[in-house]
């Protein structure tokens, strides 16, 4: 009899516990009006090399913001570029931004007298000044080169982030996309900046990863999933805004115009050319 | 493919088979049902299951099963996996046996808001007993990690999705085909 009680305990136990499936709360937000970003400062201009100051200035001078990549020195200092490796006029590869000083990093910093590596304070400045109501997206890279510092390395960039925002009274005007549970961990507590977490086309995956890492938006990749304006509608209903990357033909200009997210993320630079009137 | 690499392709293939075959000859249990069970039982992520177990030596066991939720709480759920268990035989002096389980369970979900394709990894601890000579009954638990192979939103109302990190239960009854084997 005491066997059967247990197993009967079990076999309750076992039918109403561990949901499979967990389905995210409402938490109902507005949306903001869609803005466009300059995809890595420049998007497809060829006369800039993306990720850097005048690749910002040059996004800045025609769109409502700019989308940078972003790395971190061993000084502790915000970088722009996309590649973890710092190279030399010629491609070769010197070394990673995590491993080389400032100085070190200054060192190939120049090229044919064109600069190609800037950080990430000197495009704060020049918002700052200049384009006050510009937003700005950060990429928030893997640092792979000492990947087992790589928690303390997004830790580091986190709080370097939040460091020039506050300096430069950019609240509430820097987005940052990012798949790094310790970066997005180290935002939780403030709100200042719209720390968003990566979806590499799974919109569901994208919600269930916001919900798990406290994420103010999700930073989706466009084309693996239908979007319209009822998804982007669940998912502000579900509390998160969307960033949609990266937008540049003209028929999908139209569509994710319409479904109106957040923001975009373009390298067309006659992107504005096509959004329907 | 050229002769080289087809006669390559068909060694192996060969020499794949006779290392099954060998691998059944040293465990010994070659005979008809020797060392086979038959299995059944509820779990979170088995579901109602039915399925065999190949107790290949007196410690360690291959399971095989599928199961179904019934089409119960308005959805239809199918699960089917495999694992490796292995059943401690001490403390002697009991009949109840601890043991561990890995494993893998592909289930898929389905229902008016979604289909998912899951592949489920399991760690469990388990404890067996004995309900006859024949018959033991099994209680595993663990944690198990889960990848969705596919979702798809049947409507633009709420929002889901598997977990990644959950716990799991299962019990299970074990019959032995053979009264002998140990």
């Amino acid at each position: 009899m005491r066997n059967r009680i247990i197993v009967f305990a079990l076999l309750l136990f076992s039918v109403g516990s561990c949901e499979k499936i967990t389905y995210s709360v409402d938490n109902p937000i507005a949306g903001l009006p869609t803005s466009v970003l300059m995809h890595m400062g420049s998007g497809d201009n060829p006369d800039y090399i993306p990720n850097t100051l005048a690749a910002a200035k040059f996004g800045l001078s025609i769109l409502d913001g700019i989308e940078h990549d972003i790395q971190i020195s061993n000084d502790g200092t915000l970088w722009l570029d996309h590649d973890n490796e710092v190279r030399d006029c010629d491609g070769n590869i010197i070394g990673c931004f995590q491993e080389m000083t400032d100085d070190e990093i200054r060192e190939y910093d120049t090229c044919n007298d064109t600069v190609r590596y800037n950080t990430l304070e000197s495009v704060f400045e020049l918002i700052s000044s200049e384009y006050p109501e510009s937003w700005i997206s950060l990429d928030v890279k893997g640092q792979y080169c000492e990947i087992l510092n790589t928690p303390e390395l997004m830790k580091q960039m986190a709080s370097e982030i939040l460091r020039l925002t506050i300096k430069y009274k950019r609240e509430g005007k820097v987005l940052v996309e990012s798949s790094s549970l310790a970066f997005m961990n180290e935002l939780d507590n403030q709100d200042i900046i719209g720390q968003c977490v990566i979806s590499l086309g799974d919109i569901d995956k994208g919600i269930a990863d916001a919900t798990a890492t406290d994420a103010r938006g999700i930073s989706l990749k466009y084309g693996e999933e239908e979007l319209d304006a009822d998804v982007v509608s669940l998912i502000h209903k579900k509390g998160y805004g969307l960033i949609v990357w990266v937008i540049n033909e003209p028929e999908d200009i139209v569509d994710v115009w319409n479904s109106k997210p957040d923001f975009i993320q373009t390298d067309n630079t006659d992107f504005m050319k096509y959004i329907p009137k | 493919m050229n002769i080289f690499n087809k006669i390559l392709y068909i060694k192996k293939q060969h020499l794949t088979l006779w290392g099954v075959v060998l691998l059944l000859f040293v465990s010994g249990n070659l005979n008809a049902q020797k060392g086979f069970s038959l299995t059944g039982g509820l779990g979170i992520y088995e579901l109602a299951n039915v399925g065999v177990q190949w107790n290949f030596s007196p410690i360690s066991s291959l399971s095989a099963f599928a199961g179904t939720n019934l089409g119960l709480n308005n959805n239809t759920a199918w699960a089917t996996g495999l694992s490796f268990n292995q059943i401690f035989r001490k403390p002697e002096n009991l009949k109840l046996k601890p043991g561990y389980s890995l494993g893998t369970i592909f289930w898929t979900h389905n229902d008016d808001l979604y289909l998912f394709k899951t592949m489920t990894f399991p760690v469990m601890a388990l404890l067996e007993y004995p309900l006859t000579p024949l018959l033991k009954v099994r209680a595993e638990g663990g944690i198990v990690f889960s990848k969705v192979l596919q979702s798809d939103r049947k409507q633009n109302v709420t929002a889901g999705y598997p977990e990644r990190f959950n716990g799991n239960f299962a019990l299970k009854l074990i019959y032995k085909f053979n009264r002998n084997e140990k």
